[in-house]
């Protein structure tokens, strides 16, 4: 009889303890996979404009500061830009935890068996020269131009099946992976069927 | 000389007077006793409920300090203490975004007496290159006085779905925000005054003059 109430103790802990809320998408074959490069330029940008904001509101400079209300501007406007994408694509309900890279991939596992290397990165450097930019009085028009300009143009993830593999002539033929070049990786709308 | 009888009525007008000063003067010191009772009171209670609040709020920053500081996970923290007041902090991974950078609800609770206060956001905790500090955002902070429990997944679905419908609310806030042309926009928000505090209304032309200015404008 203990050992059934154990069993069923630690069956409830673990029921509560539950890490993540693993809420799937309510129809994977409703999202849209669209270009990566898009949805990369469009979370960059309000990485970017978010680093401007900050750095704005955490100003003592009265010059700085009077521009806080136009960068917190460009951020909601950037976060809404990434927000409208992903209720298009499908890849966001309000009323689950968000996933979006998750839900990318559930469709992209799901026509073509893999999901896709996303780029894991916070932008380090490009957000140093915003917030330096910032400190040295741009206005809001100026941070805007830049953020635009240093935008990746090339997506930053990768799409794992257009690896090539070859093998070496050697006695220990070791597989060796060749990644194009970022310029020359075709973007996903050249890669990915349309859904 | 005073005879027995012309004692007898300054006796009965005196025990009159006192009654009838007992009568009266007794309710209404209870009275204004019961009122100044009252007023702490609602004092008390006002001072109860924004401890509450500062006490989670104060949880929510602690949140996303530990994120900052790139401490990573499911993480549970009860009856933490700041100042004589405690809060409990969740912080409960949901998925990745597109810079594999990891996306978290933040939930912070506290409870004075009967005073519950909750506080429920989204985090996004990107990957530190190549070391922290953690660029971390927090946005759409939801509140409740509900009594829920941050650190039961039962609890935590409520307030997901009871926030869904307030984030349904706000993208349509947001949708009007964004195709409103920036005089529609200030004439609807003027038109409200009569619906604001009296203390607000003379400066919500100033308000509506900012707000303006911060419009969504895509």
């Amino acid at each position: 009889m203990k050992k059934v109430l154990f069993l069923v103790l630690v069956l409830l802990v673990g029921l509560t303890s539950q890490t993540a809320l693993a809420d799937a998408p309510d129809d994977v074959d409703q999202i849209q996979l669209r270009d990566p490069l898009e949805l990369e330029r469009a979370a960059m940008q309000y990485m970017l404009a978010f680093e401007a904001y900050v750095t704005t509101r955490r100003s003592k400079d009265p010059n700085v500061r009077s521009k806080m209300v136009k960068m917190m501007q460009e951020y909601r406007n950037a976060y809404a830009r990434f927000l409208e994408m992903l209720r298009e694509d499908k890849l966001y309900a309000p009323n689950k935890p968000k996933d979006p890279a998750g839900w990318y991939d559930e469709k992209h596992k799901k026509i073509k068996g893999y999901k896709r290397e996303w780029k894991k990165t916070d932008a380090k450097e490009l957000r140093a020269e915003v917030k330096e930019m910032v400190k040295n009085g741009a206005t809001p028009e100026e941070i805007k131009a830049f953020i635009q300009a240093k935008l990746p143009t090339a997506p930053m993830s990768i799409d794992p099946g257009i690896y090539t593999t070859t093998t070496s002539a050697s006695a220990f033929p070791l597989p060796t992976q060749t990644v194009p070049a970022q310029g020359t990786i075709p973007t996903p709308t050249q890669t990915v069927p349309a859904p | 000389m005073i005879n027995n009888r012309q004692r007898n009525n300054r006796r009965g007008i005196a025990i009159v007077m006192v009654i009838g000063l007992v009568a009266i003067i007794v309710p209404v010191l209870y009275m204004l006793s019961q009122l100044g009772t009252s007023q702490t009171k609602l004092a008390f209670k006002y001072h109860e409920n924004l401890l509450t609040e500062t006490t989670a709020l104060s949880g929510s920053n602690a949140g996303i300090s530990r994120l900052r500081g790139n401490i990573r996970g499911y993480q549970s923290l009860t009856n933490q203490l700041i100042g004589d007041e405690s809060y409990s902090l969740t912080l409960r991974p949901t998925g990745k975004g597109f810079f594999e950078q990891d996306l978290y609800y933040l939930l912070a609770n506290s409870q004075i007496k009967s005073h519950h206060y909750a506080i429920m956001a989204e985090a996004e905790q990107f990957n530190p290159q190549p070391s922290p500090p953690v660029l971390v955002i927090a946005r759409d902070y939801w509140n409740t006085v509900e009594p829920y429990e941050i650190d039961q997944v039962a609890d935590v679905l409520s307030m997901q779905n009871d926030r869904g419908v307030d984030l349904l609310r706000l993208d349509e806030t947001r949708e009007y925000e964004k195709n409103a042309t920036p005089d529609q926009y200030s004439t609807e928000l003027l038109a409200k005054s009569s619906m604001l505090p009296a203390e607000i209304v003379p400066d919500w032309p100033e308000i509506v003059e900012n707000l303006k200015s911060e419009k969504l404008s895509m």
